[in-house]
């Protein structure tokens, strides 16, 4: 019975120290999405590039660092943001949004890749944490001529056209609307006359 | 032995008051610019995203205070720029859903600002009454712009069909 007793005790203990283990295992967890909030991407106008980042974990991360290096100033002009940032703490379960407003200068297909993001997964923790977000995949980048082709109204362009067509169209009109006056005017005369 | 520990104690207390004045900022004044954007037909969202730096007359604060941001009830932290330390905060919803024209306002708020604006949120007895900010950044939201409804090729087609039908019908009653 006491080696039943004392088997039983060990089981106990075992089991209350892997929770107990198991509980000081937990801290924070990011997850970052990248993406393009564009549904085009035309040279010389902005891109914007939406960064948002979900603490999924238990512990509030600390130090939370984002580092964007994937698009080149040969490229990309920045027009607005900033490519590394830190938040000093977010807490768990909370999420926060940051944005980047990018200016192509190129037409061209790119591969937008992750950017990284580095934080401590709780405040007693002494190293950081390195974690990548999503890739939005390839882009591409297209002709601001290319653009306006298919989305401008064109209409200095149809103004152009009515402008050069109206001499061919007008002129005829008039001749024959002055002709119809003209007669229509001679017969309600002599109709008049002859009652 | 306890007068040794005096003089301990009277810095560790000078210390302390000077970390707690470095938490809040004195006199802040805010240079900003805010980027909008609400193109409904280029981009899938509606972007405010307000950079701006922060001088606090006890320079110590400038440098390491954490600035919280409130726009329409949502309140986040301000990220700061590693190489500059400047600060940026976005906002972001669908753009079909998202703010009418007008003029807007972000309230920025230091630690212990925000604290109080928390308390305040919560309803805490003798915090009803949110805390004026820090400072306040202020923009003009666009109106949100569609693509165009009907497209000038259809429009010079209608008018195109008119002009047929009204030369038809005339030279209709010529030759009756």
């Amino acid at each position: 019975m006491s080696q039943l007793t004392a088997c039983a005790f060990l089981i106990g203990l075992v089991i209350f120290t892997c929770g107990a283990a198991a509980d000081s295992d937990g801290g924070a967890q990011l997850i970052g999405v990248k993406s393009i909030a564009n549904n085009l991407i035309v040279k010389g106008m902005d891109v914007t590039v939406q960064y948002d980042i979900y603490n999924v974990g238990d512990k509030a991360a600390m130090n939370v660092q984002l580092e964007e290096d994937g698009f080149p100033i040969d490229y990309f002009a920045v027009r607005s943001g900033f490519q590394h940032v830190r938040w000093t703490r977010l807490p768990p379960g909370a999420n926060v949004s940051h944005t980047l407003i990018l200016t192509p200068l190129q037409t061209f297909v790119f591969n937008a890749s992750h950017a990284v993001m580095r934080y401590k997964v709780s405040d007693e923790a002494t190293g950081s944490t390195v974690g990548y977000t999503t890739s939005p995949g390839e882009i591409a980048v297209i002709e601001t001529a290319d653009y306006d082709r298919q989305f401008s109204a064109h209409a200095m362009d149809w103004l152009t056209f009515g402008m050069m067509t109206t001499p061919s169209i007008i002129i005829p009109f008039l001749l024959w609307y002055a002709s119809v006056r003209k007669y229509s005017n001679l017969a309600s005369h002599s109709s008049r006359k002859n009652n | 032995m306890a007068t040794s520990y005096i003089p301990c104690l009277f810095v560790f207390a000078i210390l302390a008051i000077g970390v707690a004045l470095a938490g809040s900022c004195e006199k802040p004044s805010i240079k900003s610019s805010v980027y909008t954007a609400a193109d409904a037909h280029f981009s899938n969202h509606g972007i405010v995203s307000a950079t701006f730096n922060v001088q606090c007359a006890n320079k110590a604060a400038s440098s390491s205070m954490d600035v919280y941001a409130v726009f329409r009830g949502r309140a986040v932290q301000a990220a700061q720029d590693l190489d500059s330390s400047q600060y940026q905060v976005t906002f972001s919803e669908p753009v079909k859903t998202y703010l009418p024209a007008g003029g807007y306002a972000i309230d920025l708020y230091d630690e212990d600002g925000y604290a109080q604006y928390r308390k305040a949120q919560r309803g805490e007895a003798g915090k009803s009454s949110v805390p004026e900010p820090m400072a306040r950044i202020e923009f003009e939201y666009p109106r949100v712009r569609h693509s165009l409804w009907v497209h000038s090729e259809t429009v010079a087609v209608l008018l195109l069909l008119g002009a047929s039908f009204y030369a038809y019908s005339a030279r209709k009653s010529i030759l009756s």
